[in-house]
Formats: C-alpha cells, sequence, structure tokens
C-alpha cells in the first residue's frame, strides 16, 4: 500500500516524520541536511522532479523510494507532500551578519557598527541562494499538494526573521501552501515553549512534530487520502480526512 | 653660456626632450615618488569620481591593504555585490565628484547624525538618497530605509578615513548642483537620474578655485580630525565632462574644470607635507600620449592607459617600513567571524546527524 504522504526535507522534517507516525499517518521521509539542501546538492530535475548530486548512498535511497512509489518522477506521485525545504536559515542567515550587516527592519535605534542592508538586497541575496529551491517548490506544486511547514522559530537571532519572511513570500508565490508554526506555537513572551524543542534547542521535538501534523490536520492542509473505501483509491480521490 | 646655473644639475626627466620626447608616453622615469615612507602593509582607503574605482581594483591586485569599511555581507556573489555597489570605494559613497561632495562626507564623518538633513528624494517606485541616487539598482522602500543606509555609510566612510594611512581622493568635476537653501551638493543634477528639478529649489555651480580650495582644505582638516596621523593622497580624473552646464561647450569646459582642479590638488600639496599629488591625470590626458589612453569616445579610459598609471603608483610608492600586522578592528572581525563559523558547524553537525538517522533501518 501506497503511504500517506511523502515527506521531503531537512533536519526538521523528522519531527514532522514523527507526527505523523505517532498519529498513524503513513509516511516515507526523504531527508538531507540543511548544507546539502544549502549547497545545491539537491536540484530541481525535469525528468524525476528532483535530483541528488554526487551522493551514491543518497542517489540509492531516492531510487529505491522512486520504486517503493512506483513513480520515475517525484513531484508528481500523487501523494501529498509535506516539505520543509528552502529555508536552511543555519546556513544562509549567519554569514550574512559576518561584516555586521542588519536588515533595516531589525536595525538597532542607536546603531554601533552595524550596516543597514535593504529589503531589495535581501530579496536578490535570497533569490541567488534559493532559485533552485523555488523552482523545486514550483515543480512540486505543480504536480501534487505541497504543503511547506517552516522551520519552529526557536530564536530570535539577528537577521533571521526577516530571511524568514522572505523565503516564506518567495515559497507561497511560487504555488505551495506555507504553514508557519509561528502562528501557532508562540507563547506570550514571543518564545517557542522549550518542551516542544529538542535539547539543541533549534529542532522541535516529537511532541511539537505530532501537534504540528494535528494543526495540518485539523485545518485540512495536509489532504490525506480516504482509506476508508473498499480499495486503496489514491490521494485524489478521496475526500480530505483527518486521522486519526 | 655658463654651465653654472639652476639647470644644469637637473635629472633627465626635467627636461621636455629627455624626460617625454625621447621616452615616449611608455618610458617616462621617475614620473613620481612618494615622500613618505610608508608600512608594508600601509591601509588604503580610496575615493572620488569614477577613475578612482580603478586605485582599488589595482591595489587588491597587487595584493596591498585596501580599505573595505562596507563590504557586502558575507557570501554576497561577486555580481550582486557589484550591482549594490559594494568594493567599489571604501565606503559605499557612490562617486563623489566635486570637492563640496567630499566635504558633506567629510561632515558626516565627522557628525554622522547630520545624515538626517540629507535629502532623501521620492522616485516613481520608492526612494533614494540624493548623496548616492544610484547606489542600489532598486529603490529603497521607504524614506527610513534609505536614510538608515545613508547614515551606515557615513559612519563606515568614517571608520575607512579611521583605519587608513593613506586616503586617495580623485577629484572629478568643478560643476555640480546643489541645494539652493541649504546649499547641499547633490551626486547628480535633480530630475536625470532620479529626483526632480526645480529651479526655484536647485541651482547649478562651477565651483571656482577658491571654493574648491576652501572645501577641499575644510574636507581635509575634517577627516585629520577623524585621524590625525591621515596622509592624503590627490589625483585628478582624466575623464572628461559628459556635459557641461556653464552654458558654453563641454571641451572648455572640461579643460577649465581639470585644470582648476589640477591646480587646487598640486597647491595643497605643495602647502602641506601630509597631502601629495600623484599625476593620473598627466599620463592620460597630456599631449604625449596623444589621445591613445582614451577609447573612441575620447572620453572612457582604455584599460592599458589604467595599467600604465597604476604602474606609476606603485614604482613610485615606498613601502619599506615594517609591517604593522593585523591591527584590533580586524582582529575583532576575524574572530566573530570565525565565531559564526564554528556555531555552523556545530549546528550541522547535529542537523546531519538527525539526517543520517532518518535512513537508519536497524
Amino acid at each position: 500500500m501506497k503511504p500517506d504522504v511523502l515527506i521531503i526535507g531537512d533536519s526538521h522534517s523528522d519531527a514532522l516524520k514523527q507526527g505523523c507516525d505517532a498519529l498513524g499517518i503513513s509516511s516515507i521521509h526523504m531527508t538531507f541536511s540543511g548544507r546539502n539542501w544549502h549547497e545545491g546538492v539537491i536540484i530541481p530535475h525535469r525528468k524525476h522532479g528532483i535530483w541528488i548530486k554526487g551522493r551514491r548512498w543518497a542517489q540509492n535511497k531516492f531510487s529505491e523510494l522512486k520504486e517503493t512509489l512506483g513513480v520515475d518522477n517525484l513531484a508528481s506521485s500523487g501523494l501529498p507532500v509535506l516539505g520543509s525545504f528552502g529555508f536552511h536559515l543555519g546556513r544562509m542567515v549567519p554569514p550574512f551578519g559576518w561584516n555586521d550587516h542588519v536588515v533595516f527592519a531589525e536595525m538597532p535605534a542607536e546603531p554601533g557598527p552595524e550596516l543597514s542592508v535593504s529589503q531589495g538586497f535581501v530579496e536578490d541575496y535570497v533569490a541567488h541562494y534559493r532559485s533552485p529551491h523555488f523552482s523545486l517548490v514550483r515543480r512540486f506544486a505543480r504536480g501534487s499538494d505541497l504543503l511547506i511547514v517552516a522551520p519552529p522559530p526557536a530564536f530570535d537571532r539577528l537577521n533571521f526573521a526577516a530571511f524568514r519572511r522572505e523565503v516564506a513570500r518567495r515559497i507561497v508565490e511560487n504555488g505551495a501552501q506555507l504553514y508557519d508554526p509561528e502562528e501557532d506555537f508562540l507563547d506570550a513572551e514571543g518564545r517557542m515553549p522549550a518542551d516542544l524543542l529538542e535539547a539543541d534547542a533549534v529542532h522541535g521535538n516529537a511532541a511539537y512534530g505530532r501537534k504540528v501534523v494535528e494543526i495540518l490536520v485539523d485545518r485540512e492542509l495536509l489532504n490525506l487520502p480516504d482509506r476508508s473505501g473498499p480499495a486503496d483509491a489514491g490521494p485524489s480521490a478521496g475526500k480530505k480526512k483527518a486521522r486519526p | 653660456m655658463s654651465s653654472d646655473n639652476p639647470y644644469s644639475d637637473l635629472p633627465p626627466e626635467a627636461f621636455w626632450r629627455s624626460g617625454v620626447a625621447e621616452t615616449g608616453a611608455f618610458g617616462y622615469a621617475s614620473l613620481w615618488r612618494s615622500e613618505w615612507t610608508l608600512p608594508g602593509d600601509a591601509r588604503f582607503a580610496t575615493y572620488g569620481s569614477c577613475f578612482a574605482q580603478h586605485i582599488s581594483r589595482a591595489l587588491l591586485r597587487r595584493g596591498m591593504h585596501w580599505v573595505d569599511a562596507e563590504p557586502a555581507p558575507g557570501r554576497t556573489p561577486e555580481e550582486l555585490a557589484q550591482r549594490y555597489n559594494y568594493g567599489v570605494f571604501s565606503a559605499r559613497t557612490g562617486n563623489i565628484y566635486t570637492a563640496a561632495q567630499l566635504l558633506t562626507w567629510a561632515r558626516l564623518a565627522v557628525a554622522p547624525e547630520g545624515a538626517e538633513a540629507i535629502e532623501i528624494w521620492e522616485a516613481e517606485d520608492g526612494w533614494r538618497d540624493s548623496l548616492r541616487p544610484a547606489i542600489e539598482p532598486r529603490p529603497f522602500a521607504s524614506a527610513n530605509e534609505a536614510r538608515a543606509s545613508l547614515a551606515s555609510t557615513a559612519r563606515a566612510f568614517r571608520r575607512s578615513v579611521g583605519r587608513a594611512d593613506v586616503l586617495v581622493f580623485t577629484l572629478g568635476l568643478t560643476e555640480g548642483w546643489e541645494a539652493r537653501k541649504s546649499r547641499q551638493p547633490y551626486a547628480i543634477c535633480p530630475g536625470t537620474l532620479a529626483g526632480r528639478f526645480d529651479e526655484e529649489l536647485h541651482r547649478f555651480r562651477n565651483y571656482s578655485y577658491p571654493e574648491t580650495r576652501a572645501d577641499l582644505s575644510e574636507a581635509l582638516t575634517l577627516l585629520r580630525s577623524v585621524n590625525p596621523t591621515l596622509k592624503v593622497l590627490l589625483t585628478v580624473s582624466p575623464v572628461p565632462l559628459t556635459a557641461t552646464a556653464s552654458g558654453g561647450h563641454v571641451l572648455p569646459a572640461t579643460v577649465y574644470s581639470k585644470s582648476t582642479l589640477r591646480a587646487v590638488a598640486g597647491d595643497l600639496a605643495q602647502a602641506h607635507s601630509h597631502i601629495d599629488y600623484f599625476p593620473s591625470y598627466e599620463v592620460i590626458a597630456a599631449p604625449p600620449s596623444r589621445g591613445m589612453f582614451y577609447a573612441p569616445n575620447m572620453r572612457s579610459v582604455v584599460q592599458n592607459g589604467v595599467d600604465v598609471v597604476m604602474e606609476h603608483f606603485f614604482a613610485g610608492l615606498d613601502t619599506t617600513a615594517p609591517r604593522r600586522g593585523e591591527d584590533d578592528g580586524e582582529r575583532a572581525d576575524r574572530e566573530r567571524r570565525d565565531a559564526i563559523e564554528r556555531q555552523m558547524d556545530d549546528e550541522e553537525l547535529v542537523c546531519e546527524e538527525m539526517a543520517l538517522e532518518a535512513y537508519n533501518e536497524a
């Protein structure tokens, strides 16, 4: 039987996978580190939807995955896709600030060494590093129900919010649905509850993943196939159904 | 005829025949010799008209220490940095054509809060600052964003002056435009690339020798108040005017402009030991070059000409004093970058492990 959902992304997709497991949603999971996503190892591909450059073990996994799903193009597998790709802010934002650059919206009232950077520059900088990811978003959004989940807003570091907003904007612009946990998870002080984070205080844990997936199902953002019929009619044939 | 006169002991370069006619434009010897003995890692800050851009590039190519006080954000691709005018001058001032403009920047260096008074022009789809209207390919999203960027550059300009051993400033024009009321000079005539021209608000200026000298002197005095050991190397851009608003022909207008600037630069260099003049203008524009260093439009300087200029520049520099190594600011910058890299590596290790664990079927 086909899984209910295909999960593709970086290390943040782990929590989503655990959330699906906890809720009995069968999933198939393809994950790579943020560095691999950032450095262009995973790229859009005309025939296969996605391609992995130069990582034999990953290519093998990718081939197995396509075989399991019985498709040649992962971008149009017929399954809803839960993604955590496109952001990878930990690879993009810190170097941006190496020379004391701060996006205008986050400039201190009385700047010292900080150098203000325009929104226009941020847009072009993001476009340079994320064009392949946005192309991937476009490809998957055309071929399937693609829902990208933004990373948990686990910390408040300089420039991250502006980059996060820009990536989110471009993801939506390229046709994907976006769920930003910022809307539901921040406490009164604007912080992510520690009990929903891994020990590294960056990644969401299993409890977080479960809550996210519950929200996605409740709000019918994640279109699960209806398994209640007599046969596996495929994800688009059934009524959207929240499980369990 | 007596052989005992002031010319009898002069070196060959003091005579036109042996110094120019016989050597040709590629063979000038001892065209310029710096009086300063600089450390091997002397720091140069560069500003001025568009010709000044060649100096920063040449310094970098030679592996010399060019002060970049407003570099592009880390890991900005070269093409993007260029589009946003990073890495052109020691701070993102854009071209500074006139002594009046330099004085404005010098005042901002001493009192960065003065950036609040600089005009911000509303453009069709955003805002541009009147000192650097073309600094970004698109207008700023708001007047406040434009002002914050300008203020950042003003602070960076000050830092560059503070860090530099030598400020290389290339004078470009005597003609410019300013606000009638505040007398703030503009980088361009309002209404050409940005802004809107209003005769009631804006006026043309062709700064005279006394005005240019006064503005340049005041600017350099202010910059020396930031860095009392700063040396200043003045040059004059050999690039002619694109257009003149003086009412006359552009050719005599160009010669007036360049002559005035050349005279001011030479006189200030004569008057102060911390100021020197480097003859880039002469190498390119003087008659022995027969215009060969200009492109067919007789305005743009070809690379060959730039190379000849820079050969004389480096040949005349004396950088035999001991190197000083990294200064406190550079050390702090490097340590901060290293710390960010380490943090990224630590976080990446966690991500790699999580990603690999996802494939663990054991």
